[in-house]
């Protein structure tokens, strides 16, 4: 017996180290940096700081005033990393601005550009288009931003489709109405991984407002956030080109076939008011909600057709206090909800907030 | 090792193992006084060893990477260990055996992850999708696993009734579940840098990317006790990983680390 107390003892020990903490490494450094959060006083914006984590870019909307005489940011970044200028440190505009994160490990460092959404036209032909270094998606590119619009191409790149524009729901085509180029939202099936989350479709989608990639898996209803800044006056009329060919085989969520129904398009354009923007969730009730014009027939348009939409109000607009207008479009109007027709097209171009 | 020969290797098992105890105890039962039995056996050219016991351990890395922070929770699942044992004496002293056992290996770990890197690659008829990125969160893996495994071991004396043993084992997979889930972190595409997405809870199930053998080390003590009882112990190391190194979901080297403790009778 005077063996068996150091071997039984000899025999746990391999298993005791696998689960004690004594096995467990020192933490590595922390390899991320990130701008995690990009803090200016609500009364310099117009509506709320975008940080677009995908491309790298810091989107402020700000007051005239704020625009003139700068800023002072409060930035938070991830846990061990320092940025560059400083956190307090005033910023002025006019010029290329950049700030750069260096992770704790002193190895990563990631470089955010800040930009400035001026105001610009609310007139879009959608002829320019930037395309994503790694991911290859296209988004369309306005005078005064690049973020100006917004896509869910940056979730589809989670479910790994292949770098390639085409691959992506929404991108740009050459059958325009106008110029050389018009904005081509198509319904794509779902990938293999994408199932395997229980997204059977991906509608395309095209909005004024910015899309949280952070939450595009977690809440996906929330990741698509309507809404820009309006200066220029009364919105009145919502106008435009659109051309749309519904898909043929409507599918439900779970990519079950509906026989007999007949996808259709999305195109409409919302006021609210405020500095924060509606998400999916909101838009159809939200009480900030103050006028809408939806083409509303969303059928089959086989030419380019043309539509001229008023805005109904349903309360009094104050163009003195900070409103927002929505430019929504989708190939398949209940998209949101992973349901409607591969291969459904719709062709925006000339879009155009007409106002007082 | 297609699906024909695992169930041939399944019913081949199950009925050795239902039948040969049987038979043994029927050409034993009238011959010999229970009393005398072990000084018969130590006469046998041969003899036979059936075994019960208990499998204790995890499919775990040898040495933990830094990206696992935590471990919160192990639970060594049911594990049963039925065997049958040749052993031979080669020597004075040395003995050996080899065997079958049908064994289940399997545990729920739970543990914390940091910039954990992984590649998913899913498939259907018409695509194949990856997934590259660094995970950080909680995690929850549950295996459980049915091996037959052949068992080859010499034995010899140590001290009094104790035995050491050591060998190799070599087994067949017959039915694999790997699965569990991601929960309360997000991943990032790419590497560090890549974009952050929040990741609620998200299941896997790699049942089917298990290698169908495993072989390893197999150390052990046996302890006789009365008559023809003995109690044992083994500890089996896997040195072949549980996933093909074309699998790369699991950043790790996977290798089966269990302890079994059992007894058995010598026939």
């Amino acid at each position: 017996m005077k063996y068996s107390v150091p071997i039984f003892i000899f025999f746990l020990a391999g298993i005791c180290c696998l689960y004690h903490s004594s096995c467990i490494k020192p933490p590595i450094a922390n390899p991320e940096a990130d701008i995690e959060s990009f803090i200016i006083p609500d009364a310099a914006k117009e509506a709320e700081v975008f940080i677009d984590q995908a491309n790298r870019k810091i989107h402020l909307y700000l007051t005239r005033e704020a625009f003139l005489h700068g800023v002072v940011p409060e930035i938070i970044t991830s846990e061990g990393a320092t940025v560059t200028p400083a956190s307090g440190d005033s910023l002025h505009f006019g010029k290329a601005v950049f700030y750069t994160v260096t992770a704790a490990n002193g190895v990563n460092k990631k470089t955010y550009e800040i930009l400035v959404s001026t105001p610009g036209s609310w007139y879009f032909d959608f002829e320019n288009w930037g395309l994503h270094a790694v991911q290859q998606y296209e988004f369309p590119e306005t005078e005064g931003s690049t973020s100006f619009w917004a896509t869910a191409n940056g979730g589809v790149a989670l479910a790994g489709v292949s770098k390639n524009p085409e691959s992506y729901p929404t991108r740009s085509t050459s059958e325009s109405y106008s110029g050389t180029k018009a904005a081509a939202l198509v319904t794509l099936p779902g990938t293999s991984l994408s199932k395997t989350m229980g997204i059977h479709l991906f509608a395309g989608s095209l909005f004024t407002g910015v899309f949280d990639i952070a939450i595009s898996l977690s809440e996906p209803l929330k990741a698509s956030q309507f809404g820009q800044p309006f200066h220029d006056g009364k919105p009145i009329r919502f106008t435009g080109y659109y051309k749309y060919q519904s898909g043929n085989t409507y599918q439900d969520e779970n990519g079950n076939p509906i026989p007999g129904r007949k996808d259709s398009c999305a195109l409409y354009a919302i006021v609210f008011k405020g500095t924060e923007r509606v998400t999916a969730l909101e838009i159809d009730n939200d009480p900030r909600i103050i006028a809408r014009a939806d083409i509303q027939d969303g059928s089959d348009r086989t030419s380019w057709t043309y539509f001229d939409i008023p805005f109904e109000y349903t309360s009094d607009l104050d163009i003195n206090t900070p409103f927002m207008v929505a430019i929504v479009a989708s190939s398949s109007k209940n998209g949101a909800a992973y349901q409607g027709a591969t291969g459904s097209r719709l062709l925006l171009d000339q879009l155009q907030i007409v106002h007082e | 090792m297609n699906n024909f020969i695992k169930h041939i290797l399944w019913i081949a098992g199950l009925a050795l193992f239902s039948h040969i105890p049987m038979h043994a105890q029927q050409e034993l039962t009238p011959s010999v006084a229970s009393a005398d039995k072990s000084a018969v056996l130590e006469k046998k050219p041969w003899h036979l060893k059936l075994t019960v016991g208990y499998q204790l351990g995890a499919a775990t890395p040898f040495s933990l990477p830094p990206s696992i922070r935590k471990i919160k929770g192990w639970s060594p699942l049911f594990n049963p260990s039925l065997g049958m044992e040749w052993a031979k004496k080669t020597s004075h002293k040395i003995t050996l055996a080899a065997g079958l056992r049908l064994s289940w290996k399997g545990a729920l770990v739970k543990s914390q992850v940091q910039h954990y890197y992984t590649t998913i690659t899913t498939f259907d008829d018409h695509s194949e999708e990856t997934f590259q990125g660094v995970f950080s969160g909680d995690n929850e893996t549950r295996m459980h696993n049915v091996y037959i495994t052949v068992p080859i071991y010499f034995m010899m004396p140590v001290s009094g009734t104790w035995n050491v043993k050591g060998g190799m084992y070599t087994s067949v997979l017959l039915h694999g579940k790997f699965n569990g889930s991601v929960s309360n972190g997000y991943i990032r595409k790419g590497d560090a840098l890549g974009e952050k997405v929040i990741i609620p809870h998200a299941d896997f199930d790699f049942s089917k990317e298990l290698n169908s053998v495993d072989y390893g080390l197999l150390l052990g003590v046996e302890k006789s006790l009365r008559k023809q009882f003995f109690l044992y112990s083994d500890v089996s190391v896997g040195l072949s990983p549980l996933f093909p190194k074309s699998f790369q979901s699991v950043d790790l080297r996977l290798h089966q680390v269990y302890v079994e403790v059992g007894g058995g009778v010598k026939l």
